[in-house]
């Protein structure tokens, strides 16, 4: 990526204020954005620990407090410190038909000193009777935890740093109530406070500011140094000394990379501040709500599920894979593109032929076939997806319908024990359908920029019609179409929703693509940093088709001009 | 030969294209069809092995049951559901052309340092999976103060709209002839005038097709608002449609009535703005 040069500058001991000023703001920049991303890493990991640590703290409580009303009777409650509010809560309604309990009352309850957990003593009993009704059904349906050991914690949202835990009560094999605490536990002080942040933004200033004594490479250099010193100097009191390092290297490059791009830009609003104007709503709302959680996806990547720093091992597990794990990388990245080529060949055949049939001059109902062919691009594709799942159902399905009719024996497509191809296959068609009427559409928009005259002029040299498709419209069509085509490839590359909800990567995960791989790791195994690294080469898988397509077609040629 | 052709005159021809067309359009429906059988079909009986696309028994339970859905504690949640989803898509909307129209003018009609950067930065963030953002997004919401806040949804979903909205914009303001902003320059209008009053109002099919999108990212989105709001009340309708298909249960009828009320407004949009769709798309960005 580089950045339009803008006026010449000499940089050196007579380079103007404005510049110096510019590159001290870029280094400054650059530093928030590696160190500020790091810094918001490591703090939800400590959020994180220190979460874990209240939860096991509160349910303990909880816990205990369970088998002492069990041991001591209700009474037990009222012994708690008035610091941490309890009640004990017992089924009014008797049990449903489900086993579930109906009703609660609080037959026992601590809640004297009241400005503890809120101001008003009767609040806090209501409130424990609503997370009692709401939690009631939650703990019959889980059924993991023994059942005399359960219990749950939440934050409550209306009191500041309140945890709300829940044990149940069981006497004699039986359920008997539920016994409800809330403790107030205070955040602790983050391990980097956010004044060395302040600092070391200080410092990138000061550096950048000095780098524009320096002329062509050296100030690149120098700027290089102004944001890998200071971002690896914010995490000098950690004691992982792979925290300074990689802050170090990667604002080194950063620095060196783009610090003059970014500098060029400061200039150019002191030098033409009204354009700047029109973009930087955008521009701020895309870098702190894309760019940014970018770059710490970027940082997270680097990072084991326990929070501590790994280097490049969650990319070594992904691209080294054991010989069980299966289906690994290599097989998923298989399908994957499989699956992008094969969906953009059928949107881009289906979408192109039937524009060319809806562009006839005097077709009938031409209107009423475009509005109806574009409807699968206005339903929500989630809802699609779901759609097309309940079709691929083998007992109620109307695709098993269809094929009883003509005969032939009903397929398990998506069920339990059916093959990769048939799940696949239901993917395919699913996001078939979803996608032919965006390429339909643009089609039809370029086929109508196409001049008659270009047509005229074929037939008085007699050509056929696919003499004529071949020579005037795909030759029009395509500056139309390939950009199409790169976007195309993109959003399927990154279709999570079809692969998610219709066949859901069974069997095994082997329909996965890389994107519900990802969300995998994420969700199930629990592992973000395997997720985003798994992310982070899609986006890099991405980037060098987009630069190679680019390259090739030079489709975006004309919009830098 | 060649007059034959053009005009497509023979009978035949005519009717095996209404033949082919006629199939496509049926097989495009035909899953639409069957949602509106299972919708209109009592409880889940819908979901039955017949082609038939006509219910065998008419109801309106489902709808009846979507529509009245209401939390344990009483609140209405498909009203709150609802209002929530069209003031954050509003909101969306408004914020999205904002944002997308004015920088999609500097990108077509200035040239300044960066241009070139932010013009490649807004394409390749099309690039970025999903997954990566999800959790530093949920981190920057909270230290803004903007989780649980419909606000928070608002400006996500507008900036996630953003990109695809100014490169098809700046396509569309690149095909405006400059004489005419010339003629206003040399009458004293500023650049804002120019912008406000002759460039928007030119764009206005692809002005339209930005409405349409943005109005769409925040309408159809679940995940984010799933993972964002905490309280069934501050959901928007595409979580609860999901949920009734989810992991807890499959209703599939309240699912079809569900998604039919859901997608009723985008398919009315759609229908109303389609002509634009074709013109507003493609002289756009798609152009390059």
């Amino acid at each position: 990526m580089s950045v339009d040069a803008g006026p010449a500058i000499q940089f050196g001991p007579r380079a103007p204020l404005y510049a110096r000023i510019s590159d001290a703001l870029a280094a400054a920049l650059l530093v928030g954005i590696v160190a500020g991303s790091v810094l918001g890493l490591t703090r939800y990991n400590d959020a994180r620990d220190h979460r874990r640590a209240i939860e096991a703290q509160v349910g303990t409580v909880a816990d205990q407090l369970a088998e002492r009303v069990v041991s001591a009777g209700p009474t037990a409650v009222e012994q708690l410190p008035a610091d941490v509010a309890a009640a004990y809560v017992v089924t009014s309604g008797g049990v449903d038909d489900f086993g579930i309990a109906v009703g609660s009352e609080v037959a026992a309850s601590n809640v004297r000193d009241a400005a503890v957990v809120n101001q008003d003593t009767q609040v806090v009993a209501q409130g424990l009777l609503n997370r009692s009704a709401e939690l009631q059904d939650y703990f019959d349906k889980k059924q993991d935890i023994p059942k005399d050991r359960r219990f749950s914690v939440v934050k409550l949202s209306d009191v500041d740093n309140a945890f709300s835990a829940t044990a149940q009560v069981v006497k004699d094999g039986k359920y008997d109530g539920m016994v409800h605490v809330i403790m107030r536990v205070p955040n602790p002080a983050p391990s980097t406070p956010t004044s060395q942040l302040l600092l070391m933004l200080l410092l990138a200033v000061l550096l950048g500011y000095a780098a524009s004594y320096l002329p062509g490479v050296k100030r690149r250099a120098a700027l290089g140094l102004a944001v890998g010193v200071p971002a690896a100097l914010t995490f000098l009191a950690q004691d992982d000394s792979a925290l300074v390092l990689w802050p170090a290297v990667i604002g080194l490059v950063l620095g060196g990379a783009f610090a003059p791009g970014i500098a060029s830009v400061f200039r150019g609003v002191r030098e033409q501040p009204r354009t700047y104007v029109y973009v930087v709503p955008a521009m701020v709302g895309m870098i702190v709500l894309v760019f940014v959680p970018f770059a710490m996806g970027v940082a997270i990547a680097f990072f084991s599920k326990d929070g501590d720093f790994t280097g490049l091992g969650n990319f070594q597990e992904i691209l080294n894979p054991s010989s069980t794990t299966h289906p690994n990388f290599y097989w998923t990245t298989s399908v994957t593109v499989l699956w992008t080529v094969l969906n953009v060949l059928l949107h881009v055949s289906i979408g192109v032929a039937l524009a060319l049939v809806l562009n006839r001059p005097k077709l009938r109902l031409k209107a009423m076939y475009r509005v109806l062919l574009i409807i699968p691009w206005a339903v929500p594709n989630y809802i699609t997806a779901l759609i097309w799942k309940s079709m691929f159902n083998q007992q109620y399905g109307a695709v098993n319908s269809l094929l009883d009719v003509l005969g032939v024996e009903s397929i398990n497509w998506i069920g339990p024990g059916s093959s990769f191809g048939s799940n696949f296959i239901a993917n395919l068609t699913t996001n078939t359908w979803l996608g032919f009427p965006f390429m339909m559409v643009v089609t039809l928009g370029a086929l109508q920029s196409i001049p008659k005259e270009l047509y005229e002029a074929a037939d008085i040299d007699g050509a056929g019609r696919w003499q004529r498709f071949r020579t005037v419209t795909l030759p029009l069509l395509k500056p139309a179409l390939i950009p199409a085509i790169i976007l195309g490839v993109v959003w399927t590359f990154n279709m999570f929703n079809v692969i998610y909800l219709v066949s859901g990567g069974a069997p095994e995960n082997e329909t996965n693509i890389l994107i519900t791989e990802a969300y995998y790791a994420f969700k199930v195994l629990n592992r973000f940093g395997l997720a985003a690294a798994y992310s982070l080469l899609i986006f890099v898988m991405l980037l060098l088709y987009g630069w190679m397509q680019n390259r090739i077609t030079r489709a975006t040629e004309g919009a830098f001009e | 030969m060649s007059a034959k052709h053009k005009t497509g005159k023979s009978p035949w021809g005519s009717v095996a294209t209404h033949f082919v067309l006629g199939a496509v359009t049926l097989v495009t429906m035909y899953p639409l069809l069957i949602v509106m059988r299972i919708a209109l079909s009592p409880g889940d009986s819908g979901m039955s092995p017949s082609l038939n696309p006509i219910p065998r028994e008419l109801s309106l339970d489902n709808f009846v049951a979507v529509v009245t859905a209401s939390s344990p504690q009483g609140d209405w949640l498909f009203g709150r559901q609802l209002l929530n989803s069209a003031v954050i898509s509003i909101a969306t909307t408004v914020l999205g052309i904002f944002l997308a129209t004015t920088a999609a003018y500097a990108f077509s009609r200035f040239r300044f340092p960066g241009r070139k950067a932010g013009l490649m930065a807004f394409l390749v963030s099309q690039m970025f999976p999903g997954v990566l953002m999800m959790v530093p997004l949920y981190l920057i919401l909270e230290a803004l103060g903007l989780l649980n806040a419909s606000f928070g949804l608002v400006v996500v979903y507008a900036t996630i709209a953003i990109p695809f909205c100014v490169w098809m914009l700046k396509g569309y303001f690149d095909t405006i002839p400059k004489d005419l902003e010339e003629s206003a320059i040399m009458d004293g209008a500023s650049q804002f005038t120019i912008f406000w009053r002759i460039i928007l109002p030119l764009s206005m099919p692809a002005v339209a097709v930005t409405a349409l999108f943005s109005f769409m990212t925040a309408w159809n989105e679940f995940v984010l608002a799933f993972t964002f709001m905490e309280e069934p009340t501050a959901f928007t309708l595409p979580v609860t449609v999901y949920s009734y298909v989810g992991e807890q249960s499959v209703e599939w009828g309240k699912f079809a009535a569900a998604s039919i009320i859901v997608s009723i407004p985008i398919m009315a949009l759609f229908f109303a703005l389609q002509k634009n769709l074709v013109g507003g798309l493609t002289s756009g960005g798609v152009k390059g």
